[in-house]
Parts: C-alpha cells; sequence; structure tokens
C-alpha cells in the first residue's frame, strides 16, 4: 500500500533552495535509506515531511495515506502529522529538564491514541506497557523518572528516541543519522529496537552516512540524494559500491556537478 | 539630597525616629539617616541603578505599618515557622540549639555584630526606618532535618506604609540547615518594604537561604542579601520573584577564607509591567575560594528583568573558580531584558566564566515536541517550565525543589501567545 509520496518538492530555508525536485514513493513493508553528502539535504527532506515551521515548500507535493486515502501533508500541522502516524527521530534530540521521560511518553501516547480514536492509558498500566521496550533497548527502568534527554549521553538519547518510537508505534518512521556517534554494542541495540518495530504495517526511512548501519538494518531500497535531488536509487547491494568508491562516481554519472 | 525626598519625607522620617530609645540599633538609625540625606534616594545617575527609578512607585508618605495578625498562604510541612506581620514579629518557634530573638529601637538589648555598609539610599534608607530586627543564632554544630520558615506578611495594616525588617543570621561553626524567607504581600495595597537579610557563615558551616517574593501589586519593594563566608563554609542562596510590580534586590557574597563557596541563584518570572532589578557582587576576598552562578529571567507583556552580576577576584585571591551565567527568555516581544555580566579580576591565576544569553523560545526545540504529537501552544509552555525548572532544581533539596515549583506554577501563568515564530 502506497504510504507516502513525494512528488517534485522544492522547498527552501531563508530563501535558499534546498530540495530542488525531489521525488520517492514509500510502501508499507518497506525500509528506505537515504545516504549522500553532507549538506545534501537528507536532514531537510526528513523535516520538510515532520513539517519543520522554518521550511517553505514552494513545489510540488507531499502526499501521506490517512484511513486509505492520500492527503495532501501541508494541511496538516507538525503535530497532527505526528498524530496520523509521522515520526521523526532527531539526530540532536532535545534536553527537557523538569519534563519525567515517563510523562512525556504517556501524554505523547494518549495524545496519539485520542486522535485515533484508541483507548488511552493511566500511568501503572503504561509502565508495565513499556517494560518490555525498555529491556529490548536495554535500558535500565530509572530512565522513566529522568528528566526527558537532560544529561544523557549521546547513546543515551538515541536509545530514548527509539523508545519514543516503540511507544508511538507510527506507520512512517524518519530516523536522522540515529547511527551517528553510537559504538557498536548501542548500534546493534538501536538497530533492534528498529527491527521489532518493523512490519508489513509500517515504513522505516534510515538517513545515514554510513554503510554499517545498513548490516544490521537492511533496506529495501537504497536512494542516493545529491543538492537537493534524488540521483541514483538502487538495492541493497548499492551501499557496498558507496562504502568502496564514494559517490563521485554516482554524481558523475547522473551528469551533475561536482561541488567541493 | 534628592528633591522629592527633601521635600516629602524629611518630617516622616523625623517622626519615625522621634521616639527612639537609646540603644545599639537606634544609634546605627540615627547614623543612618543623616547619611540618607547626603546620599538621596537612588536614581538613574548611578551606574548600578541605571535601570530602575523608584520615584514614581514610592508612597507619598513614609508612614510605618501597624502591627497586626495574618497567616501565611503558603505552607511547608514540618518546618520551624516564624511569622513577620506587617515588619513586627508576631510566631516564633522553639528551636534546640538555635536562638531567635528581636531586638527594637525601642527597648534595650544585647546588640550582635551586624553590616552597617551601603552603597545608595535604598539601604540607608532601610536603615533609618528599621522597625525591628531579628536576630537568629545558630550554636556550633547544630543540624537542622527541617527548614525555618520566616514569612513576612502584610495585611490592610500596611496599606500606604513603608515596612522596614532586617533579619541576621549567625550560623556558627559547622552547622546546617535551610532558611526560607517567604515575602508575601497578602491584602495590603499600596505598600514599600525594605527588608535586608544578613548571613554570617562561622567555619565548615552549611546555610541553605531560599528568598520567595511575591503578590506586591504595587510599591517599591527592596531587598538586600549579605553574606559573610569563613573558612570551608558554603552558602547556597537562591531568589525567586513573581508578582511583583517592583522590585529591587541587591546581593553582596563575601568569600573571606580558603575553600569557601557560594552557589548564588535566582529566577525572575515577570509579567504586565512588573519590573525587577537585580544587582549582585561576589567578592572572593581569598585564594581558594569558589562561586557559582545561574540566574534565570522570564519576561512577558511589557515587563522589564535587569541582572547585573559581578564577580570580584581581588588581588591575593589565587586559584579561585568561579562561573556564572544569566539566561533569560522574553516570551513577548514587548517584554524586555538588560542582562550586564561583570568580571573584575585582579590576581592572575584563576578559573573564571561568565556569560548572558537572552532569547525567545528556539523553534528547533518547539518542533521536537510539534513532532511528538504536541500542539504548538503546549510545547511552549513545557519549554518554558523547563527553562524555569533549571534555575529551582540549583536549590539541590529533594523536598523543597517540588515544592518551589509548585509554588512558582501557582503564581505565574506562562503565558506563550506570540512565541517565536520567526
Ligand atoms: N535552518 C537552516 N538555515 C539555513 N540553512 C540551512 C538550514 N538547515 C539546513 N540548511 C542548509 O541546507 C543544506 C542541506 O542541509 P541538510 O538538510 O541538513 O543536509 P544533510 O542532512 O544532507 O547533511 C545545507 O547547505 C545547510 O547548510
Ligand atoms: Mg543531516
Amino acid at each position: 500500500m502506497k504510504l507516502l509520496e513525494v512528488k517534485n518538492v522544492h522547498a527552501r530555508v531563508e530563501e535558499k533552495e534546498i530540495l530542488k525536485g525531489l521525488n520517492i514513493t514509500i510502501n508499507t513493508g518497506e525500509v528506505h535509506a537515504i545516504m549522500g553528502p553532507n549538506g545534501s539535504g537528507k536532514s531537510t527532506l526528513s523535516k520538510v515531511i515532520a513539517g519543520h515551521p522554518s521550511f517553505q515548500l514552494t513545489e510540488g507535493e507531499i502526499q501521506y495515506n490517512i484511513n486509505g486515502k492520500l492527503k495532501d501533508l501541508s494541511e496538516l500541522e507538525p503535530y497532527e502529522r505526528s498524530r496520523q502516524g509521522i515520526f521523526l527521530g532527531f539526530q540532536y534530540p532535545v534536553e527537557i529538564p523538569g519534563v519525567s521521560n515517563l510523562n512525556f511518553l504517556l501524554e505523547t501516547y494518549n495524545a496519539a491514541c485520542k486522535a485515533q480514536g484508541a483507548p488511552i492509558m493511566e500511568e501503572e498500566e503504561f509502565r508495565i506497557f513499556l517494560k518490555k521496550k525498555l529491556e529490548l533497548l536495554e535500558m535500565n527502568d530509572s530512565f522513566l523518572d529522568r528528566s526527558v534527554n537532560t544529561g544523557f549521553s549521546g547513546g543515551e538519547k538515541k536509545k530514548n528516541e527509539i523508545l519514543q518510537l516503540l511507544t508511538l508505534n507510527p506507520r512512517l518512521a524518519l530516523l536522522d543519522e540515529t547511527d551517528s556517534g553510537l559504538d557498536i554494542d548501542a548500534l546493534k541495540i538501536v538497530s533492534k529496537g528498529v527491527n521489532s518495530f518493523k512490519s508489513k504495517y509500517n515504513a522505516v526511512v534510515l538517513v545515514t552516512h554510513y554503510q554499517r548501519l545498513l548490516n544490521y538494518i537492511v533496506p529495501d531500497f537504497i536512494h542516493v540524494l545529491y543538492q537537493g535531488r534524488i540521483i541514483k536509487t538502487g538495492g541493497k547491494e548499492l551501499a557496498l559500491t558507496l562504502e568502496e568508491k564514494g559517490y563521485d562516481w554516482v554524481i558523475k554519472e547522473s551528469g551533475m556537478e561536482l561541488h567541493p | 539630597m534628592n528633591e522629592v525626598l527633601a521635600q516629602q519625607y524629611s518630617a516622616d522620617l523625623e517622626a519615625r525616629q522621634a521616639n527612639l530609645g537609646q540603644n545599639h540599633l537606634s544609634q546605627m538609625m540615627r547614623d543612618s539617616l543623616t547619611q540618607l540625606k547626603s546620599h538621596g534616594l537612588p536614581g538613574k545617575k548611578l551606574e548600578h541603578w541605571k535601570y530602575t527609578s523608584i520615584n514614581s512607585e514610592m508612597p507619598e508618605q513614609l508612614a510605618a505599618p501597624q502591627a497586626d495578625q495574618a497567616s501565611p498562604t503558603f505552607e511547608i510541612k514540618d518546618a520551624h515557622q516564624i511569622l513577620i506581620v506587617n515588619g513586627f514579629l508576631t510566631t516564633m518557634p522553639e528551636i534546640p540549639g538555635v536562638h531567635i530573638r528581636k531586638m527594637n529601637p525601642h527597648e534595650s538589648h544585647d546588640s550582635i555584630p551586624m553590616i552597617q555598609e551601603e552603597r545608595d539610599g535604598a539601604g540607608w534608607l532601610h536603615w533609618s526606618t528599621l522597625q525591628e530586627v531579628l536576630a537568629i543564632q545558630i550554636e556550633k554544630n547544630v543540624m537542622l532535618e527541617n527548614p525555618i520558615v520566616i514569612h513576612h506578611l502584610f495585611t490592610k495594616k500596611a496599606s500606604k506604609c513603608l515596612s522596614s525588617h532586617r533579619v541576621v543570621i549567625h550560623a556558627a561553626d559547622l552547622c546546617d540547615l535551610s532558611i526560607l524567607e517567604v515575602t508575601t504581600g497578602l491584602d495590603a495595597h499600596e505598600l514599600s518594604t525594605f527588608n535586608a537579610t544578613e548571613l554570617h557563615l562561622s567555619t565548615g558551616a552549611r546555610i541553605r537561604h531560599i528568598q520567595l517574593t511575591s503578590e506586591l501589586k504595587e510599591g517599591v519593594h527592596y531587598s538586600a542579601l549579605k553574606a559573610e563566608l569563613a573558612r570551608d563554609s558554603y552558602l547556597n542562596s537562591f531568589a525567586l520573584t513573581a508578582h511583583a510590580k517592583l522590585h529591587r534586590r541587591d546581593i553582596k557574597v563575601n568569600l573571606n577564607d580558603e575553600n569557601a563557596t557560594a552557589h548564588v541563584n535566582g529566577l525572575f518570572t515577570l509579567k504586565d509591567h512588573e519590573h525587577c532589578d537585580t544587582d549582585s557582587i561576589i567578592n572572593h576576598n581569598a585564594a581558594h575560594t569558589f562561586s557559582e552562578q545561574l540566574y534565570k529571567g522570564v519576561v512577558a507583556d511589557h515587563s522589564h528583568g535587569i541582572f547585573t552580576g559581578k564577580i570580584v577576584v581581588h588581588r591575593d585571591a589565587q586559584k579561585v573558580d568561579s562561573q556564572q551565567l544569566s539566561r533569560n527568555l522574553i516570551l513577548t516581544k514587548s517584554a524586555h531584558i538588560d542582562a550586564r555580566p561583570q568580571l573584575e579580576v585582579y590576581a592572575d591565576d584563576v578559573k573564571c566564566s561568565h556569560g548572558a544569553t537572552i532569547g525567545q523560545l528556539s523553534v528547533d526545540e518547539l518542533f521536537y515536541l510539534e513532532s511528538r504529537g504536541i500542539e504548538r501552544s503546549e510545547a511552549a509552555r513545557i519549554l518554558a517550565h523547563a527553562f524555569v525548572q533549571e534555575a529551582i532544581d540549583k536549590v539541590g533539596h529533594s523536598t523543597l525543589v517540588p515544592l518551589l515549583s509548585d509554588w512558582l506554577s501557582s503564581r505565574y501563568e506562562i503565558t506563550t501567545t506570540g512565541v517565536a515564530n520567526e
């Protein structure tokens, strides 16, 4: 089933065009990886889909499947997109001192339930609901009583993003460099979390620099994003070639100019 | 002498001092009046009063309030409670190892060491109009589990008056306790207050001092904190102002001997046309002394918050470590912040850092919450609370921190309309 369709999207921030006619289609059950040199627009793409207010869509359209119908996303506020099952895992998660992780998760979980007409949960039930997810991510229970991301290490923050992913159980997970800065153990745990989330009802988009992550979360498609466009799409083998030969050959092949 | 003071207050001040007795305190008051006459009221000509003018909010007359009874609206379970109503002591507890008494300028009393040293007329006005001094002497080694709470309450009988009170605390060697002062306007109108607190920390003493100020809808409210720290002593000071029309707070902390440490933190949350001006001086007078300061401000509507924080490291004070940060959140464009971190270092081997930030809520932080399904206005509220909470957390006490958060949230509602969208 078609979940997301990005059609000829042009987007700008502060008068600077970043996405320049980008197309991508994502179906349920698929894992897509988006790779490309720094500054290509990978984070921008995920922010535009989630609705970051600093980025303006100037041309094209993003359609998203809500109740079996494709709907123009520009009509939805970011919080509505979230409640409709779009999740963005942040490259730099925000610290919120004074708000416990548990309350934060519960508030966001119940807000999504209400929006989708599902029953909400009380705190005790919710703690039990979280228990397995914490175990899977090898996170201590005490995480729930700490303030959101406050004083967390880089790895803990990324795990916390995956805990939110598993709790909110969205239909579209956009994970922006979830693997950056992780040691191998944390990378394995995070991958385990993402793999347990993956199902035929949802889709995962991994934004990454490193082929390494794709050893643990195997993608169906790999897209190379350069200068605001997707210049190549391939299967999982493409990651190995990119790792070996870099991006230059793809850029040349696409007929685009190499920027320093 | 300031014209307003000369014409309007001269007779009032003489009248307030007319029936003083012959004692240590009354002599200090008479000397202070002489000082006040030569200084006048502070005005914008003084660098450290650059942003605050008190003349328009000063009462017409400097009448003294009458004694009254009142109960606090904020209770702390198991606290040792002291009530001071309209500047007069009404209730005090019995605490083993702690001696509490009042001194007034009409009766004779044994004197205790006090710091009579002022920079300007605000301090001298406080001394000149002093109604009572509350002296608290804490014996050596006394550790109190529960805090001492001093409520400064004001009733109708303090309306249109100027109330002046001083708390002097001497903490002997190695004692350890928390003291809260809670200043609440209750139902007094057009009240002004000129209050001060002195803390004397002897060797190894550990004092947590918290000043809460609220419900002072009109008038001028001046409060001063002076602290003297001996060797190995530790002061954790926190001042929180919410809902005061015009509050000026002067802080002076002297780190006088090795290994004295002061954490001098604060928070003000302002709205409407409120004005809060904090002027802090931390003097490192000895080597191996340490200070940390986090002062936060939240301003909405047409309010104006000011923080001037000076850290002075004197010549022989080597190996000093001092960190200072002023962080401010502007919720409405028409609100205003002036932040002036100042560093004066005369020693060469020191570690000092200071800085100030002024800003709106960050778009990226808001977006993080929105992307988790939280509406923008609620996201803004959560982030503003988190901003405030970071300052309150500096109190570092497991039961007082949540209590202060509750105290604040029942007095200041963070309005986030018009928050950063650009
Ligand atoms: N908020 C912003 N303001 C200005 N320029 C931005 C902003 N965000 C991203 N950019 C610019 O957009 C381009 C693409 O950035 P980004 O999407 O973060 O790339 P990637 O994630 O592929 O490294 C870069 O040139 C970056 O400098
Ligand atoms: Mg990026």
